[in-house]
């Protein structure tokens, strides 16, 4: 009887977890993200410019800027202490910036890829130099701001030291995402979709990733949280990311439009055939040192689709790190926190210092 | 479904059906499989053909992952373990039986039929929204209202002006640097 009533009262009781997971979700706790201290150094429509305040005495030279995908909010990459991207790299004596693109109005509507490269990331890293006293900085993009920094990186070669892609979608035509299926252009407009609402609700675009998990993210994870309820970080944690992925911001309609035709579409920036305002985006031009960081179990951004970009540029100093994680578990996981960011770290660090010749390449192909 | 080819594969109770497990798989695939064939014949020409090759192509698909589900739930149920603990046995078919759902959805969502499919309704939608708001501008029109057209247009203007004024302060871009008259040096 003694034995059967402190089961009952166990915290392996089904029944008390049951409840104590009902309890959690009625009233979740409160979190806080980004929490790592930092400055809002520049301002441009609604693109700020953050620089995080340094850990370390005499912080690396040049500075590095995080560039974060437009559709969701960049503090993904600094969710908690633990598990921030930005807290790692400072650890090591890096000098973090990163871009927080704010959420677009109706007027943003006409922005594209243009605009958000030649003039925001372009105006940023000019600040950066002229704040820092440097003619070079170091660009990390994760998601679409990899794909923003390649075209960048690109573009402005001088002005990028080290180039830093995680989880960038940068070739297009590769196996193995629901995505790039129902993109197609057989089944898919992406005029129609601005047309119909102007800028691309973070909803319709919510939608679209929670069905490629479908139970994942649905009733899974529900259940992970009702058998780990009595874990109190396991359960801040998890609200982090509810926030997080809740949080989405809509796409300005013309970057939708471009980068679904001209890249999801027709592939055009590993083909060096992507045209940003007047100029081509040229991938003999990356030979800057690059670092590709992969997600193997990566079912939004295919690892090939990073991994690829590779083959395509004529830099001599190529590093691939993988990780057997999901898209979000690059910035979020334990393993990547153990293993990889160190890793990353210490790479910038020994790519920092005073600047080496640059070794212009470009071979015009046109 | 051929009457003959059914009565053939129809269960049977008792020691035969339970030895002969696989016969959960042979079932699921006849009846999806049939079930398929006539249905793409009967919509062949009809609005509901691209519905019908869309099932086609994923009935494979749901009868494989079927057919593991109803053969792991009749293992569990029919072989009983010594000193089970029934709540962890549920609970384990719980996560087997969602996690095979899961990974046969994401299969079906990975055909052409179904991208199709999704991409028609999609469309659908969208073009229903903006044949709505192309309504909605008319009737604010005839109530001088200014419309989200209008402050689209006036948004376009002070783009178009915001980017003129880039140009003024940073100068032309290296492409567009008018090149200097011949003979001038």
């Amino acid at each position: 009887m003694l034995a059967h009533a402190q089961r009952v009262r166990s915290t392996t009781d089904p029944v008390s977890k049951f409840q104590k997971g009902i309890e959690v979700l009625a009233n979740p706790p409160r979190v806080e993200v980004g929490m790592t201290p930092c400055d809002v150094v520049y301002r441009e429509d609604k693109m700020r410019l953050l620089h995080y305040h340094p850990v370390t005495k005499n912080p690396l030279k040049p500075p590095l800027l995080v560039v974060y995908a437009v559709i969701n909010k960049p503090y993904i990459l600094d969710l908690q202490p633990d598990r921030s991207v930005i807290a790692a790299l400072q650890k090591r004596g890096v000098d973090v910036y990163m871009i927080d693109w704010g959420i677009p109005s109706s007027y943003d509507r006409q922005l594209g890829i243009d605009d958000y490269v030649q003039g925001y990331i372009d105006r940023a890293v000019n600040h950066m130099c002229e704040r820092e006293g440097v003619d070079q900085v170091s660009i990390m993009g994760y998601c679409i701001g990899g794909f923003l920094t390649t075209i960048y990186a690109a573009l402005h070669p001088e002005k990028v030291r080290n180039l830093i892609l995680m989880a960038a979608p940068v070739d297009f035509h590769v196996d193995g995402a629901l995505l790039h299926l129902w993109t197609r252009p057989e089944y898919f407009d992406p005029d129609l979709v601005v047309e119909a609402f102007g800028n691309v609700p973070a909803e319709f675009l919510n939608g679209g990733f929670a069905v490629l998990d479908p139970l994942g993210n649905t009733t899974l994870k529900y259940m992970g949280l009702m058998e780990r309820a009595e874990d109190e970080e396991f359960v801040k944690m998890f609200f982090r990311m509810e926030k997080w992925v809740a949080d989405g911001v809509p796409v300005a309609g013309r970057f939708y439009k471009e980068f679904i035709r001209g890249v999801y579409q027709q592939n055009l920036l590993v083909q060096s055939k992507l045209r940003v305002g007047d100029e081509l985006v040229d991938m003999d031009a990356l030979t800057q040192p690059l670092l590709i960081i992969v997600a193997e179990k990566d079912h939004i951004v295919p690892p090939d689709s990073t991994r690829n970009l590779a083959k395509y540029v004529p830099s001599r100093d190529v590093k691939v790190l993988s990780m057997p994680v999901g898209h979000i578990g690059l910035s979020v996981g334990t393993e990547p926190h153990k293993v990889l960011w160190p890793q990353v770290a210490d790479l910038i660090a020994k790519r920092s210092g005073p600047r080496r010749r640059h070794r212009s390449s470009k071979r015009s192909k046109r | 479904m051929a009457a003959g080819h059914s009565a053939r594969r129809r269960p049977q109770r008792g020691t035969a059906y339970q030895q002969s497990p696989l016969s959960f798989a042979e079932i699921t695939r006849d009846v999806m499989g049939e079930a398929t064939t006539r249905w793409l014949e009967v919509s062949k020409g009809t609005a509901r053909e691209e519905a019908s090759r869309a099932l086609a192509e994923a009935a494979p698909i749901v009868a494989k992952h079927w057919s593991e589900i109803l053969d792991r739930l009749w293992k569990t149920y029919t072989e009983p373990r010594k000193d089970e603990d029934f709540l962890a046995t549920q609970r384990e078919f719980q996560v087997f039986f969602l996690g095979e759902t899961n990974q046969m959805m994401k299969e079906v969502m990975g055909t052409k039929g179904f991208a199709a499919m999704a991409g028609t309704s999609v469309e659908s939608y969208l073009k229903a929204k903006i044949a709505s708001d192309r309504m909605m501008e008319e009737l604010l029109k005839t109530m001088r209202i200014p419309t989200k057209t209008d402050i689209d247009d006036l948004h376009s203007s002070i783009y178009s002006l915001s980017k003129k004024v880039d140009q003024i302060l940073t100068g032309p871009t290296p492409s567009r640097r008018p090149r200097a008259p011949k003979g001038r040096r």
